[in-house]
């Protein structure tokens, strides 16, 4: 034993194996590895009883030459490598020749082989522990190589009983490691499954030869992760070494090698919420060989903390560089990885991250706040529509806008309605299709524009092509057939035509004629064929635009059930969704005053019909009364209509929106009551659904919206007089409808609940308008020649934004190609933004609500700002403006915390007894290296540079830094000497004298250093001191100041979050697709103003 | 490329280089070496750079007498050092011997002088 001897072969064999195949994960690395370095295409690691009993890798390679059989498994025999010198220029995953031999002796081991020439057979391998060949055989077998490792570490009691105990670890560290290989292998599909024992096989994830490393993860890891990731693309430029390098080294590399290193992969959103919570998900390659880089992973987490502090990245990081540039022969699972020249890339790597963090800034969760719509909404814009177009033709323009809004967006039934006397009208005049026109084209020129906006991440650009295509039909449609409404109708198919599509055309689409064209779509399928005669017969006589229009379209069909949406949302998806469906229910609610019935709708569709007979068609239309008793199953939509124009003509006074639905009211009543009559009971049920819906929603609308939205009628000036109106039929309404209701009770029960709910909805959303405050007072102090020079830049921004505007969309056009969807919706702001915001004013004395004017537009100076709120011109509104919440008090608090943590100097508290610090010689270091830093914090240091007291015992402590509510320790210093020596030695204070430094040197150094590192409690207490020194919740602002806080923003390190984490700024909405709002809904003019409330008029005017 | 054996050289090379991967681990092996030798006072003398000398002095016997358990066991620490290093030399004297023997060990493990 005490000499020394050879170790003999055989544990020379077994030690260097153990070396070789440490666990689970090297068995299955190596194996992959072989399958890559083959230039597999397809992968497949089959794992039994998670790698216990087998673990097999099959590939579809090159496979292995008969004369290799014998040398396969020997130790250093390889096909990859032949001399060390070609280590520097390896291009394979494997090189030492040692994996299978090292199997050979750790497992029983088999290879199954075939290679291309070799036909459907292929030969099976089996090898002694030593690696040597034992015997071969002739099986079946595609193109490709299966290597079967089965009891692993069988004659390794001890690491097998590891192996066993700790299995699902291991078994979780190999997904891991196969995760890495399967997304950075592009072009190679990689599939693993598991088999526990004698169960199920079970794929556990795999991918499809993707092109893309994003698809590779997406795939591995669901599509939702690599929404949040952003690309990384780096160019590292190396500077070859200066004189550190030797000549001799230097002969080594080659100066024409490439010294650039490039990193490429992903990389989370440098946003709080997109990352993750551990820093499970953190892959490197060098040259796609996944490896472990200590440093490297260090330096991207602490960038990415300094962004995101709450949370790790996702990053998937490809380091392409040079072979000569690192050493893999490092460890023998070649997971460690020499980097020459680390320091230097770490330092570039910093750099670059920080830049491409920048410029990321910060995308903010886009607000999914959307005007909300309602459908009662509709009918009073309809009737408008109507009321005009009987009394004046020269309102109409300001309707379209109402319509589209509103109506639009409302029930199907309603709109048809609206159609039908609104294209009656308008079609005499003649104008109407011309202003249809122009309505459509209007939401289609908005269409285009808005594929920028950024509502929703995931929906795709092919929904938003759908949604112009049918656009596009439609408004060819639209000019072929005179009535508008038909077009919309036309769309409505279209878009429900698929549903889903539609409904993510809708989210992303802020414009809403899609919506109700669904309900008449549903009713043109159903009714189809037995209406087209009905209709001519019915229409003919009163309306000839009706009749057109019902020709064409309004044969209701509900087809599927409604889903009632459950919560109202804040998102206006949600919200959209639940509209959509909702007019297709079956289910029909009335809601008279307080009371709802709601009724199933059964097969057949004629509703409307009915109402219309007993009142209407009596009167008006008696002759066609009968026609229209056949054909009443027939004829929903067509049904309301008629019964609209109907009532409306009866009436004879001017129906506001308030009237018409009012009307409906009464028709739905009448039908009720006539239900008896009625041919079919499912019928009348149909038709009481239609119009009970109708009604509910827009008496629900009316009753709650009306306030607010009759004013818009004000052109009109009978408000009161339909008021009263309203009224009395309320009350006729009750009266019927409490006979219905007893009829109706039992299907009424369900959905009576659901329009409660949405009732409550409602009401809910008036409320929460009537809290959002307006800064109602401007003062204007201005002359005349301000003014104009107002007026003057004023023109010229209104020019360029056109100009821009058409730029831009160009430019979407060109850009939709190459950025990918994701990107174009999320939204960033970048810090110049806040130079560029607008103060709008201040929200709840805690809140500056700013604009971000469309990125095109020349940022305005401070002066031409003032001018115009001063002015308070409507100013163009682009799409792309966006309205920014911003935290007063966190982002005064975030600037006076950068400010502190910049420029404040503790000051020091001198100890009555130097403290003489024990210290590590490498502390030490750090503390003469770092004077500034160290006086900085508070902490005064007295190093003895004579050189007679031994290392560690060099420096002295004099003084502690003091403040009153904070006791420092020594600890503190110690803290603050470990981020010294974490932040790099490239402290620019080694310059100065050590020894203490004088505050003017200081500043000096901290323009020239930027960053100070604080130890936890310092920065404790900065945050503390900058949180009492700020603008306060509460506290009001002027103008001026929420303009210094809003631009100091700009200027700040990281302005995004306060320095106790809170979000300093929120998305509200985007401008764009924001129409009016709660409290401005109803003002005359409003709308056709572009968005800006002229409250100076609206005051004035009432 | 078929499959063939390694160079010995080769096999050396590589082997060495993941032994001894850095100034860390040389330093680490020999004094691995000395805590064998029942060493009670080790010396470690290592140049600025880490990296023209490293000398590790010990006051150890040889491994002769106890047997136990060992730092080191592969037998790979020395031989990679001489395949590493432009010089190894081992300075030793055994208890009960008048002179210290120096040896002086080339690339491929044998002794030169």
């Amino acid at each position: 034993m005490a000499t020394i001897k050879p170790i003999e072969g055989r544990s020379v064999h077994q030690i260097q194996s153990g070396q070789v195949i440490v666990d689970l994960c090297s068995v299955v690395k190596e194996l992959v590895e072989n399958s890559l370095d083959a230039r597999a295409t397809s992968i497949d690691v089959r794992f039994k009883n998670y790698g216990l009993d087998s673990i097999e890798v099959q590939d579809n390679g090159a496979g292995i030459a008969s004369e290799d059989f014998e040398t396969i498994a020997l130790k250093h025999y390889t096909s990859k490598l032949s001399n060390y010198a070609d280590l520097s220029t390896l291009q394979t995953f494997g090189f030492r020749g040692e994996a299978l031999s090292s199997l050979c002796a750790l497992s029983k081991f088999h290879i199954i082989t075939a290679r291309a020439s070799d036909g459907p057979k292929g030969t099976r391998l089996e090898f002694e522990p030593s690696g040597k060949l034992k015997e071969t055989s002739v099986v079946a077998s595609q193109k490709g190589t299966i290597v079967a490792v089965e009891n692993l570490f069988y004659n390794l009691p001890v690491r097998r009983r590891e192996l066993e105990k700790n299995i699902k670890r291991e078994y979780g560290k190999v997904l891991n490691l196969l995760h890495a290989y399967a997304c950075i292998s592009t072009g190679v599909r990689v599939a693993v499954s598991q088999q526990i024992s004698k169960g199920k096989k079970v794929v556990v994830f795999s991918t499809k030869a993707n092109t893309t490393t994003k698809e590779n993860i997406s795939q591995v890891y669901g599509a939702k992760t690599v929404l949040a990731l952003v690309p990384l693309d780096l160019k590292l430029e190396m500077n070859p070494l200066g004189g550190a390098a030797s000549s001799s080294v230097k002969a080594n590399i080659p100066d024409d090698t490439s010294r650039e290193v490039h990193i490429s992969g992903h990389i989370s959103r440098p946003v709080v919420g997109e990352g993750r919570s551990t820093p499970d998900r953190q892959m490197f390659f060098v040259n796609s060989r996944p490896c472990a880089l200590p440093q490297v992973t260090k330096a991207f987490n602490e960038v990415y903390k300094s962004y995101n502090v709450t949370q790790s990245a996702f990053i998937f990081a490809n380091l392409v560089m040079d072979t000569n540039a690192y050493d893999v022969n490092v460890s023998p699972d070649k997971r460690t990885i020499l980097l020459h020249d680390q320091s230097m890339l770490l330092e570039k790597l910093k750099e670059c991250l920080v830049d491409l963090f920048e410029n990321h800034d910060q995308s903010v969760p886009q607000s999914q706040f959307a005007p909300r719509k309602l459908p009662g909404y509709k009918p009073l814009s309809t009737s408008r529509e109507t009321s005009k177009g009987d009394e004046e033709n020269a309102t109409r323009e300001t309707i379209p806008t109402s319509t589209e809004d509103g109506g639009q967006e409302g029930n199907e039934t309603q709109t048809s309605t609206v159609d039908s006397t609104g294209d009656a009208t308008t079609q005499e005049d003649g104008a109407p299709i011309s202003f249809i026109k122009t309505f459509v084209e209007r939401n289609a020129d908005s269409r285009r524009e808005k594929p920028q906006m950024p509502t929703r991440p995931a929906t795709n650009v092919n929904c938003v092509s759908k949604s112009k295509q049918n656009l596009i039909r439609s408004l060819e449609r639209a000019q072929r057939e005179p009535s508008a409404e038909s077009d919309q109708q036309e769309d409505n198919e279209k878009a429900s035509e698929d549903k889903d599509e539609m409904i993510i055309d809708d989210e992303m689409i802020p414009t809403q004629e899609v919506h109700v064209p669904r309900i008449v779509e549903d009713f043109n399928a159903r009714i189809a064929s037995p209406k087209t005669i009905a209709n001519p017969q019915k229409d003919t006589s009163p309306h000839p635009p009706l009749f057109t229009h019902t020709s064409e379209t309004p044969i209701p069909v509900i087809s599927t059930p409604q889903k009632m949406p459950s919560s109202q949302n804040t998102i206006q998806n949600a919200f959209d969704r639940m509209r959509m469906k909702r007019t297709p229910q079956q289910t029909a609610t009335i809601t008279v005053g307080d009371r709802t019935s709601i009724v199933t709708i059964g097969s057949s569709t004629n509703k409307r019909r009915r109402i219309h007979e007993p009142q209407f068609f009596t009167g008006d239309e008696g002759p066609s009364s009968s026609l229209f008793s056949r054909k009443k199953k027939s004829f929903a939509a067509p049904g309301t209509e008629i019964e609209v124009s109907d009532v409306e003509e009866e009436i004879n006074d001017v129906l506001e929106e308030d009237g018409d639905s009012g009307e409906e009211v009464k028709g739905s009543v009448a039908d009720v009551t006539t239900l008896d009559h009625a041919a079919s009971p499912r019928s009348d049920n149909d038709a009481k659904l239609y119009a009970e819906r109708s009604e509910e929603e827009s008496e629900k609308e009316d009753e709650q919206s009306s306030s607010d939205k009759r004013p818009v009628d004000a052109d009109v000036g009978d408000t009161d007089d339909e008021y009263i109106d309203e009224e009395e039929k309320k009350a006729r309404e009750d009266a019927r409808v409490t006979d219905m209701i007893a009829k109706a009770e039992e299907a009424a029960a369900r959905p009576s609940s659901d329009n409660l709910k949405r009732a409550t909805n409602v009401f809910k959303s008036g409320n929460t308008r009537k809290h959002s405050t307006l800064k109602l007072v401007q003062q204007l102090d201005t002359t005349v020649t301000k003014i104009e020079a107002g007026l003057i830049s004023l023109n010229q921004a209104i020019h360029d934004c056109m100009r821009s505007s058409n730029n831009d969309k160009k430019a979407t056009e060109v850009s939709t190609a190459d950025t990918s969807p994701e990107e174009r919706l999320s939204l960033t702001v970048s810090k110049s933004d806040f130079g560029r915001m607008s103060i709008i004013g201040q929200f709840n004395l805690g809140f500056i609500l700013t604009v971000r004017p469309a990125s095109t537009s020349s940022p305005p100076a401070n002066d031409s700002l003032g001018k115009r709120t001063l002015l308070r011109t409507p100013t163009v509104r682009s799409v792309d403006d966006e309205l920014f919440i911003i935290d007063q008090h966190a982002s005064d608090e975030k600037y006076n915390f950068e400010r502190l943590r910049r420029e404040t100097i503790l000051q020091p508290q001198r100890l009555v007894r130097p403290l003489q610090l024990e210290l590590t010689a490498v502390e030490e270091e750090v503390i003469i290296n770092n004077p500034a830093a160290i006086a900085a914090n508070g902490f005064q240091v007295e190093i003895d540079e004579s050189g007679e007291r031994p290392v560690g015992r060099c420096c002295r402590l004099l003084g502690l830094p003091m403040s009153r509510e904070v006791t420092f320790t020594t600890e503190d210093l110690e803290e603050l000497i470990a981020l010294l020596s974490e932040s790099g030695t490239s402290s620019s204070s080694a310059l100065l004298s050590p020894g203490i430094v004088s505050a003017s040197t200081l500043l000096s150094l901290n323009h020239l250093n930027q960053h100070i590192p604080r130890p936890s409690k310092v920065r404790r207490l900065l945050a503390m001191r900058a949180c009492r020194g700020s603008i306060m919740i509460g506290k009001t602002l002027t103008e001026k100041q929420m303009r210094t806080v809003v631009r100091n923003l700009g200027d700040l390190e990281k302005p995004w979050n306060c320095p106790h984490g809170r979000p300093t700024m929120r998305h509200l909405t985007a401008l764009g697709t924001w129409e009016g709002w709660g409290e401005g809904d109803g003002l005359v003019g409003m709308e056709r103003d572009g968005g800006k409330v002229n409250w100076r008029e609206y005051v004035e005017g009432r | 490329m078929p499959i063939q054996v390694l160079p010995r050289t080769t096999v050396r090379q590589i082997g060495s280089s993941q032994s001894i991967s850095s100034p860390t681990s040389v330093v680490k092996e020999l004094i691995d070496n000395a805590l064998d030798a029942r060493a009670t006072s080790i010396f470690i003398e290592i140049a600025s750079n880490t990296l023209d000398t490293i000398v590790v002095r010990d006051n150890g016997h040889d491994l002769s007498t106890i047997g136990g358990k060992w730092l080191g066991f592969r037998g790979e620490a020395l031989a990679s050092l001489a395949e590493l290093s432009g010089e190894l030399k081992i300075l030793t004297r055994v208890e009960g011997e008048e002179v210290a023997v120096c040896l002086k060990i080339g690339k491929d493990g044998e002794i030169q002088k």
